[in-house]
């Protein structure tokens, strides 16, 4: 029982919590309890001191644009987020339960007017008719309805993960490719090795501009009938320019530094081209391209927040930006939690990229 | 109790319950009306209005500016949804992009620059044909200067010293500070915020009628500085404090709160609003492409319908505007403390710490005609366009009667008040009869006279500028 | 006369750049006969394992011949099977999973059973009928060699080239692999190519041992007829006489002659069949 818990903490890449399981059983308490105050206690000591100084320093600091915000603040301002959230939540039921009444309402009049019609003759029925098509159509809009309250702090949030997501998708389909063949391909590797180098050290934010004057020339379909808005698509791609780079070289070199001797076994059973990269060369370079993949997915993260401030996709990027035009007491305060957010996410993210490599690596590894 | 009553008391209180929260409320047509998407609307007195919309679902962008408000009021006390209407607002990063942004289709209209539709229009800047039908206020601007360099005004001109210095206060000290500047190897620099901007126009204009040269545009120099005394540049609002505080720049011209933020934060000085500079000037207006107001002509009548009636309850009273005040101090609309959006709301202005003017028109939001689009205010915008090189040829006055006549749409403003005025939600007195020109005014702070028909007249009348 | 299975005429092989190159293998020369089982027995690092991979047709000689039933061996194929030193089994596959990418590749017309039932045949073969589903990581080194010698002969080769096997192993380990070898070439009889470095190995498995002299520019030396009768004792192998002539004659080659590296000028060895 204690064994199967535990298999299940590390496969969930949570070893942190093995000395409480041991506790639990019993087993040797001081060891335990010494490994818990190591992983547990001791951050959260460390924790614990960092707030007391940000508390004490942030009443010493005086800017024009207020005080720096004191932990409370930015956790009342968090508050804050949270209960406008809900609000709007609420307000959204609401309205939805209010158009549903207006809905059935309507539906209620257009079947009266069908049964006058029929009831009716001519030129009334005629009348009543067309008169229970409009009804019930408005009957159809006004069940389709929606607010069009501004997005709260979690649409936000929401909105920045589906697009760090679309960009990363998007990153990973150009770079795995790529990387197999920089890989496999000495004279391929060459020749886009120049290339690599010099666009991997530009800025989101010189692409942006680009990247949305082509999206917006070649994007034209009506907004109206639009799966994507023209700002996701330009912070996702934005996103998939500046995080591919990760992915492609280490592609490129978990394919290139392929054991020779796996090759050689390849080579000995005279394996086609395809079924070398799908059996051996892929499996073999799986772990380095993973690497890559949660290396990619931390650079989107951050370069999200830049291009959405730009890009005015309604997600923490822009959260941000708008926060500092406020220019109000609470925005310093607004802005850390927007911090906070942003750092418990690019974490949590990258746990679930540990997660996910653990569970295709074939010993169990995470590179 | 006929059918048709029955309807109308049910649609009383389905109309008055959802008035409480945001979207839109659809009635019936007493009457039958015709093939959907026809929407018609109980108001609160009862009675009915059939509006046929294009679209009844739409997106307007706006700058966290405090004129956005007539947008962010209509939407807040339901005159769009009055009108048929569900409205999204959003706040853009920057005056580009929201012109960007409209002009891709992203959003259907938006808070504009008086510039904007003028210069999008003719080739400044971004190029696409941009029009206008509803003026959304006069004035609102202010010239404020960092601490530093008032004090070095106040040394040069004595009418400056003081807890209460005359005003308006004029640019002359600035041409000795300018030149000072200049020889010491650091340019005097500004800020505004677009250069198609009536900040830029109305900073360039108090600095040319002080003596100091501002800058041309030439077709090489896009920066527009030459031949200037000293720096203009762009600067985005929010960053203008900080800039300022760190001597990046040494003044600015910029809309509110920013004004009344360097006064609050002690950072700097406004010297001088926009008022003083020419009494009620065209400010910001209500900007949609042209194709869109091609294809939507019934809901733009219906959008400029709500924004009229918004204007209108602005200026009815204090207590309107405290509300108002309130309403944008959250953080989605405007977002700055209220106390800093109401010191220039609310009839007064606060020149420096202590020295709070009654400026009763500091905004003015329907008062003298202001929501009405005056073809000479738009030809006043391209004479100072003119006048600073962004237009780079000089060009004969029927061009300029052309060009606003594009632009400005009085046509959907008298259809949009019409409407109004049957309702009885105006009265007829409050639009303007007018062939579209102002009578000629020298409410300048120069004393020039302008005349909206003879443009190039005016031109040849500056000192400083191109003619 | 049929060819020989195997043969390398007069094999040169060096590595690095002009200038600095080094001479691996100079002038070798080898035939094996069809079933023939011969360990070629040297030092480490004198070029067995190239002589291996030119055998197995993964490298190409500099100058020389190297032929398989009379035909020069241009590449590597599934008809000369290796075993190599480190296993080389995919580790993401499981053990079942690794014989079957052989039989898969080498037997593509055969139906879905006929090849699983191959598969598990050869699996029973080594005596793993019950760790198929084993990854390489979960198994022991000694396991892992015989999924190797399992997944080489599954391939159904004409010759097997066994690239010192056992050679990471520990003594025991070794001991009953050794045994495993001589019982599965028992069943078969396939021409066999054993490179080693542990004499007695040599002298319990083939029935030619061939020295492999000291590099670099390693020939190979003279052979020496393992006539000793099957099945041969592991513990006779300290008191036998016949054991002790032969042991005694390799290393004495070994570590005489075999020992220096022979002068540029040898002229061509034949493949003496020297009695001791």
């Amino acid at each position: 029982m204690k064994q199967r818990i535990l298999r299940v903490l590390n496969a969930a890449g949570l070893p942190v919590l093995e000395p409480v399981v041991r506790l639990c059983a019993g087993e040797a308490p001081r060891t335990q309890l010494r490994a818990l105050a190591l992983t547990g206690g001791v951050p959260v000591l460390a924790f614990g001191i960092f707030l007391l100084l940000w508390s004490g320093l942030a009443r010493g600091i005086q800017t024009k644009y207020g005080t720096v915000p004191t932990p409370g603040e930015v956790w009342t301002q968090a508050g804050n987020l949270w209960r406008d959230h809900v609000r709007s939540r609420e307000a959204a039921a609401e309205f939805r339960r209010q158009q549903e009444e207006k809905a059935r309402a309507l539906d209620q009049a257009a079947r009266e007017a069908r049964t006058g019609a029929t009831a009716a003759a001519e030129p009334d029925r005629g009348r009543l008719l067309e008169r229970a098509a409009s009804l019930a159509a408005r009957a159809e809009s006004a069940r389709r309805a929606r607010t069009a309250a501004a997005p709260t702090y979690v649409d936000q949030i929401l909105t920045s993960l589906k697009t760090v997501f679309a960009g990363f998708l998007i990153a990973s389909a150009v770079a795995v490719p790529l990387g197999i063949l920089c890989g496999l391909s000495a004279a391929f590797r060459a020749a886009l090795n120049p290339m690599i180098q010099v666009f991997k050290p530009v800025s989101p934010l010189a692409w942006l501009p680009i990247v949305m004057i082509i999206v917006g020339a070649l994007y034209t379909t009506d907004p109206a009938d639009a799966w994507f808005e023209k700002s996701f698509l330009s912070s996702a791609i934005t996103v998939a320019l500046c995080s591919l780079w990760p992915t492609l070289i280490n592609t490129a070199h978990g394919v290139a530094s392929i054991d020779r001797n796996h090759m050689n076994v390849a080579r000995v059973l005279r394996l086609g081209a395809w079924k070398r990269v799908r059996k051996i060369v892929l499996p073999s370079a799986l772990p380095l391209i993973f690497t890559g993949l949660r290396l990619s997915l931390g650079v989107g993260w951050m370069v999200l927040i830049a291009a959405e401030m730009l890009a005015q996709n309604p997600g923490l990027g822009k959260f941000v930006w708008d926060m500092f035009q406020n220019g109000s007491r609470q925005t310093l305060a607004q802005i850390m939690v927007a911090v906070f957010t942003i750092g418990a996410i690019g974490f949590l993210l990258d746990r679930a990229m540990i997660l996910l490599q653990k569970s295709v690596s074939y010993d169990g590894a995470a590179a | 109790m006929t059918r048709c009553a029955r309807a109308a008391s049910r649609r009383e209180f389905l109309g008055a319950a959802s008035l409480a929260l945001g979207g839109a409320a659809l009635g019936l047509g007493c009457d039958g009306a015709a093939a959907p998407p026809a929407a018609a609307v109980a108001a609160p007195g009862g009675a009915v209005r059939g509006l046929d919309l294009e679209k009844d679902r739409l997106k307007l962008g706006f700058i966290k500016l405090t004129d956005c408000v007539p947008i962010i009021v209509a939407r807040e006390l339901g005159f769009f949804r009055e009108e048929g209407l569900t409205v999204e607002v959003e706040a853009q990063a920057n005056w580009k992009i929201l012109l960007d942004r409209v002009i891709g289709g992203e959003l259907d209209g938006a808070h504009m620059l008086a510039g904007q539709p003028i210069g999008a229009t003719i080739g400044v800047g971004t190029q696409a044909p941009v029009v206008s039908a509803f003026s959304m206020d006069l004035n609102g601007n202010a010239i404020t200067v960092s601490n530093a360099l008032w004090k070095r005004m106040q040394e040069i001109d004595d009418r400056l010293k003081g807890p209460r210095p005359r005003r308006p206060v004029t640019a002359e000290s600035l041409v000795p500070i300018a030149r000072e500047f200049k020889e010491a190897g650091n340019a005097l620099k500004m800020g505004m915020v677009f250069p198609v901007s009536t900040h830029n126009y109305e900073l360039r204009y108090w600095l040319a009628a002080g003596g100091v040269h501002p800058g041309f545009y030439t077709p090489t120099d896009t920066r527009g500085v030459d031949q200037a005394d000293l720096l203009i540049s762009v600067t985005p609002p929010p960053q203008m404090p900080a800039t300022l505080e760190a001597g990046t720049i040494h003044g600015y011209c910029v809309g509110e709160p920013w004004n009344q933020q360097a006064v609050f934060r002690g950072i700097g000085v406004p010297v001088i609003t926009d008022y003083e500079i020419w009494k009620n000037n065209p400010e910001k207006v209500f900007g949609v492409t042209a194709e869109w107001a091609a294809r939507h002509p019934r809901t733009h009548v219906a959008v400029v319908k709500a924004l009229i009636r918004a204007g209108k309850w602005l200026d009815a009273s204090i207590a309107n505007r405290r509300r108002a005040c309130e309403i944008l101090s959250r953080r989605e609309n405007v977002g700055a403390d209220v106390e800093v959006i109401a010191n220039s709301m609310t009839g007064t202005f606060e020149y420096e710490k202590g020295d709070k003017r009654e400026l009763p028109d500091f905004n003015v939001f329907f008062r003298h005609f202001a929501t009405y689009p005056y073809t000479s205010d738009c030809v006043w915008t391209l004479t100072q366009m003119r006048r600073w090189g962004q237009i780079p040829e000089s060009r004969p006055d029927a061009w300029y009667f052309e060009t606003a006549r594009k632009v400005y749409r009085p046509d959907v403003y008298l259809e949009a008040a019409g409407e109004l005025i049957r309702e009885g939600l105006l009265s007829a007195d409050e639009v303007p009869r007018t062939d579209g020109f102002k009578p000629p005014t020298r409410d300048f702070i120069d004393g020039m006279e302008y005349d909206g028909r003879k443009p190039n007249a005016y031109l040849a009348g500056f000192k400083i500028g191109l003619k | 006369m049929t060819p020989a299975r195997l043969e390398l005429r007069r094999i040169a092989k060096g590595y690095g750049p002009e200038g600095r190159r080094v001479e691996v293998l100079r002038d070798v020369s080898l035939s094996v006969r069809q079933g023939e089982f011969v360990a070629v027995v040297g030092y480490s690092g004198s070029g067995k394992t190239t002589l291996v991979s030119i055998l197995a047709g993964l490298l190409a000689p500099d100058a020389g011949l190297a032929l398989m039933d009379g035909c020069a061996i241009v590449g590597p194929g599934p008809e000369r099977a290796v075993v190599f030193q480190d296993y080389s089994l995919l580790p993401w596959m499981s053990a079942r999973e690794n014989v079957a990418l052989a039989v898969d590749q080498v037997f593509p017309g055969w139906s879905r059973t006929r090849r699983r039932e191959h598969v598990e045949r050869h699996l029973s073969k080594v005596r793993l009928d019950g760790a198929g589903d084993k990854r390489p990581h979960e198994l022991s080194g000694g396991m892992r060699q015989r999924v190797a010698v399992a997944r080489a002969l599954a391939m159904d080769p004409r010759v097997l080239l066994l690239d010192e096997p056992l050679g990471a192993l520990d003594a025991l380990t070794r001991a009953s692999l050794q045994d495993e070898i001589e019982r599965l070439w028992e069943e078969d009889r396939k021409t066999v190519l054993l490179i080693t470095n542990d004499v007695d190995e040599g002298i319990l498995l083939a029935d030619r041992i061939v020295p492999l002299g000291a590099g670099p520019g390693a020939t190979l030396g003279p052979s020496f007829e393992v006539d000793i009768p099957r099945p041969r004792d592991r513990k006779a192998v300290n008191h036998d006489p016949r054991f002790k002539e032969i042991r005694k004659a390799v290393l004495g080659y070994l570590l005489g002659p075999g020992r220096r590296p022979a002068p540029a000028t040898r002229s061509v060895p034949e493949p003496e069949e020297a009695r001791a």
